[in-house]
């Protein structure tokens, strides 16, 4: 008894013996990012004397240990990071913290206004933006001189690539996330905005005209321009393109480590505008950021290194470890020099942030499939499909 | 009938007296932790059921001297315990959430995007530091809804009983000088709306995906089960040289797991680059569309569901085999009959009462497959006139997930559970059928 009543008081001792640190969750798992993050944590502890405990966790898990665990108290302080799309949720569940009451919103000036706006959810900011993520037309310099500057340019770079027996321009049609960029280009949108700010669940602008424009194009990339053919998913686009079988693909900042290991000459570029459209095209853009739980008992430190993890000399180091793009307007800038970060911004700029609020759950798969059905077959009624997708969207 | 009753009695009692002694660790269990977390706030949630087991253990101690009889009970209560827990818990908590709106936003936790500082306390009243409709952002209805007010790490949720520009009236007044309040996301009783919800769609839904469930089901287990039978009958020769061999080789797409052969299989039917067309294209076929056209991949789920269950299937129908004594077939051979007659008047007949328990637990667990569904197709590729959530391939359990989980908000807990009800519903009729129809539970009862 004696023996349980001392392993009970070391055992409680040493819990709150570790009172003075701060913990964080992080589903980085590339070794380079993992380790810039641990020598953050080390280098912050050396300087201030708190110490920073990085737990990884798997990325699928993070929402619902946080849902789950911040309520009991059996959360990380700050997770790093999240996707800004998660943002509307966990707010709405109670465990993220404002940062408003931490910070003053001036002072986030220094990063990428895009990138900060995303982040907000119904007015509030939830989050310091950590990288950004946007698809761009990547290109095999060895195959394709220059960035092709108009669609016209487009088709005829792929058509002599064809008729070298190699694929012109691939990328899975079927993926809503790849094909916003037509729809912003044909002026459609996702969600109109909200009269209060934020966003209109209930204003889809992704039918009528914009709509069957936009689903027309990408049924004539597959059966008119013969360009992406069928069986084409992200695995075979993404391989075609490392073994220098595709000439250009549209992808995003995660595939570049994969080019360069292979030794890949490319190019990085905004997607030309679809024929007949007024817009220029643009990706949906994806930040991912630093966020605190509302539960947490040590918000004053871990603020402080949140914000510390996005000053331009820590964005800097991080894109070296990792290649993520930069939300520090002055790291941006310092690495004016790396082709892959000023690509991919040249890109994002044009793009919109995918939208925040949980309603976006069920556009996903109501527009993916409106893909899948256009694509099925040759003679697919665009129109029908397009409005019977709007039905389902807009329905109670 | 004496022998019954007094068993029944003492069930009753060992029964009560377990509960109680339970009840009261808990309570123990509870007070020490209690007591814990006031002198040290970081105990973890833990040292609560370690609190619960160190009360519980001395008072069945006690208890068995009291009872002897106890002590029988003892080896079944930690089975008894998980059941409940794991078991009888999750069952009653499905049955509640399917008559709310219980969902990730609207889960009883406060709205963190309406946090507000609160300017001026007053008793009961609370200024803000803004309009409270505005900030709370409840509009008209914030009367009656529960905020929680927060100071430091002190919490606590309160109902607002009255609302006026920028004060807010609580039922109460707070234990503590609150610095923020944020309005919460009560979930509530919505009735048979998630039902009304799945019914409005069952025609675009539910109907559909339960036909092609029906069919998946028993199309797998016949494909399975003629193939299992047919190599059991095969690999039974003894005069079969290497049949250990060949044993083993058919039993491994049962030693895969499956979340790896079927992302094997998913790569070995692409359209165009998969080695299973381009095989075909050798001998002259046409490239099949195997998990693009809602036709041919309900073809493709059954083959690579066929390929992943008849090793079992094979192993039963070898194991019943083993059973059938040799003399019948010699008994047979005297007779006249042969090998064929042999099969069909000796083989088939005494293989089937082993083997149709196995085959309604196949067809059972077909029926909710998941794993199959959702690593091949995703339930996928899209059918016209059919919901987001209900594709081509997609089963009652697939359909279920990705509504609950992937397009209802994401995290439609209530709805998922309605979703669950209404297929547990379905299973349980089925299986009734199937009982009925096949005579097992009478044999069984005989």
């Amino acid at each position: 008894m004696k023996a349980i009543l001392l392993t009970l008081t070391l055992l409680i001792a040493s819990l709150a013996a570790g009172q003075e640190r701060i913990t964080i969750w992080t589903h980085f798992t590339e070794v380079q990012e993992l380790e810039w993050l641990k020598a953050q944590a080390q280098g912050y502890e050396n300087d201030t004397g708190v110490r920073v405990e990085v737990v990884e966790v798997p990325f699928d898990d993070i929402r619902q240990k946080l849902v789950l665990g911040a309520p009991q108290g059996d959360a990380a302080d700050l997770i790093v990071t999240i996707p800004h799309d998660w943002v509307g949720e966990l707010a709405a569940s109670g465990v993220l913290e404002p940062l408003t009451e931490h910070i003053d919103a001036a002072s986030l000036d220094d990063l990428e206004p895009v990138a900060v706006e995303a982040l907000n959810f119904e007015g509030s900011l939830f989050g310091f933006p950590m990288f950004m993520e946007g698809i761009a037309l990547l290109y095999n310099r060895d195959l394709v001189e220059s960035a092709p500057e108009t669609w016209d340019e487009v088709l005829t770079i792929a058509e002599e690539q064809q008729a070298a027996g190699r694929f012109g321009l691939l990328y899975q049609l079927d993926i809503p996330y790849y094909g916003y960029g037509w729809w912003k280009s044909y002026d459609g949108y996702i969600f109109g905005e909200a009269q209060g700010g934020g966003l209109d669940a209930n204003d889809i602008g992704l039918g009528e005209e914009a709509g069957y424009r936009a689903a027309n194009f990408i049924k004539d990339l597959r059966y008119r321009y013969a360009l992406v053919p069928e069986g084409v998913d992200y695995p075979v686009a993404n391989s075609a393109f490392l073994d220098g079988a595709a000439a250009m693909i549209l992808n995003g900042p995660w595939a570049v480590g994969d080019y360069r290991q292979a030794g890949l000459d490319f190019g990085i570029a905004p997607m030309p505008s679809p024929p007949g459209a007024e817009e220029p095209w643009g990706p949906m853009v994806g930040v991912q950021g630093i966020v605190l739980n509302a539960y947490s008992d040590r918000k004053a430190e871990a603020v402080e290194f949140a914000r510390y993890l996005v000053e331009p000399g820590q964005q800097v180091s991080f894109n070296q470890a990792g290649g993520r793009i930069p939300v520090a307007l002055e790291a941006t800038e310092q690495l004016a020099d790396d082709p892959i970060v000023q690509g991919f911004s040249s890109s994002i700029a044009l793009g919109q942030a995918m939208p925040n609020i949980p309603e976006m759950g069920r556009v996903w798969g109501a527009w993916g499939n409106a893909l899948q059905l256009v694509l099925q077959s040759p003679d697919s009624d665009v129109e029908a499909i397009i409005d019977d997708m709007m039905v389902e969207l807009l329905a109670d | 009938m004496y022998r019954q009753q007094k068993s029944t009695k003492t069930t009753l009692v060992a029964g009560a007296i377990l509960s109680i002694a339970t009840a009261t660790a808990v309570a123990l269990g509870l007070l020490v932790f209690w007591a814990l977390t006031t002198l040290y706030s970081d105990t973890p949630g833990y040292v609560l059921l370690f609190t619960i087991a160190m009360a519980l253990l001395p008072i069945l101690a006690l208890a068995v001297r009291w009872l002897p009889l106890l002590g029988y009970w003892y080896y079944f209560l930690p089975a008894l315990l998980f059941l409940l827990v794991f078991t009888v818990y999750p069952i009653f908590l499905t049955v509640y959430l399917a008559f709310t709106d219980y969902s990730g936003a609207r889960s009883g936790q406060p709205n963190r995007a309406t946090q507000t500082r609160v300017s001026e306390v007053d008793d009961r009243t609370l200024t803000l530091a803004g309009p409270v409709a505005l900030s709370l952002r409840c509009g008209n209805e914030c009367v009656g809804r529960r905020v929680e007010l927060q100071a430091g790490s002190e919490r606590t949720k309160l109902r607002i009983r009255d609302v006026s520009g920028e004060r807010l009236e609580l039922e109460r007044s707070p234990p503590f000088e609150p610095v923020l309040v944020s309005i919460v996301n009560d979930f509530g009783f919505v009735g048979l709306g998630n039902f009304a919800f799945i019914l409005r769609r069952a025609s675009r839904s539910l109907l559909p995906v339960f036909t092609w469930n029906l069919v998946f089901a028993s199309v797998s287990v016949l494909v399975v089960a003629v193939l299992g039978v047919l190599l059991a009958i095969l690999l039974n020769n003894r005069s079969l040289a290497f049949r250990g061999l060949y044993r083993t080789l058919l039993i491994i797409p049962w030693a895969i797991p499956g979340v790896i052969s079927i992302q094997m299989w998913q790569a070995l039917l692409n359209h165009q680059f998969g080695s299973i067309n381009r095989l075909l294209g050798l001998l002259g076929i046409y490239p099949i569309p195997w998990l693009l056209d809602p036709l041919w991949a309900k073809a493709a789920v059954l083959l690579v569901n066929g390929w992943l269950g008849f090793p079992f299937m094979m192993v039963a129908a070898l194991g019943a085999l083993s059973t059938i004594p040799d003399e019948l077939y010699e008994a047979a051979r005297i007779d006249g009959a042969s090998p064929l007659q042999a099969l069909r008047e000796v083989t088939l007949p005494l293989l089937y009462p082993p083997m149709l328990p196995v085959l309604l637990t196949a067809f059972a667990f077909n029926f909710n497959n998941f794993n199959v569904i959702y690593l091949l197709t995703g339930g996928g590729p899209a059918q016209e006139g059919r919901l987001a959530t209900a594709q081509g391939t997609d089963i009652l359990i697939s359909w279920a997930y990705k509504t609950a989980f992937s397009s209802a908000g994401q995290t439609a807990y209530g709805l998922g559970a309605a979703i669950s009800i209404v297929i547990f519903l379905v299973t349980v009729a089925i299986s009734f059928l199937n009982f009925r129809l096949t005579g097992v539970l009478k044999e069984a009862g005989e």
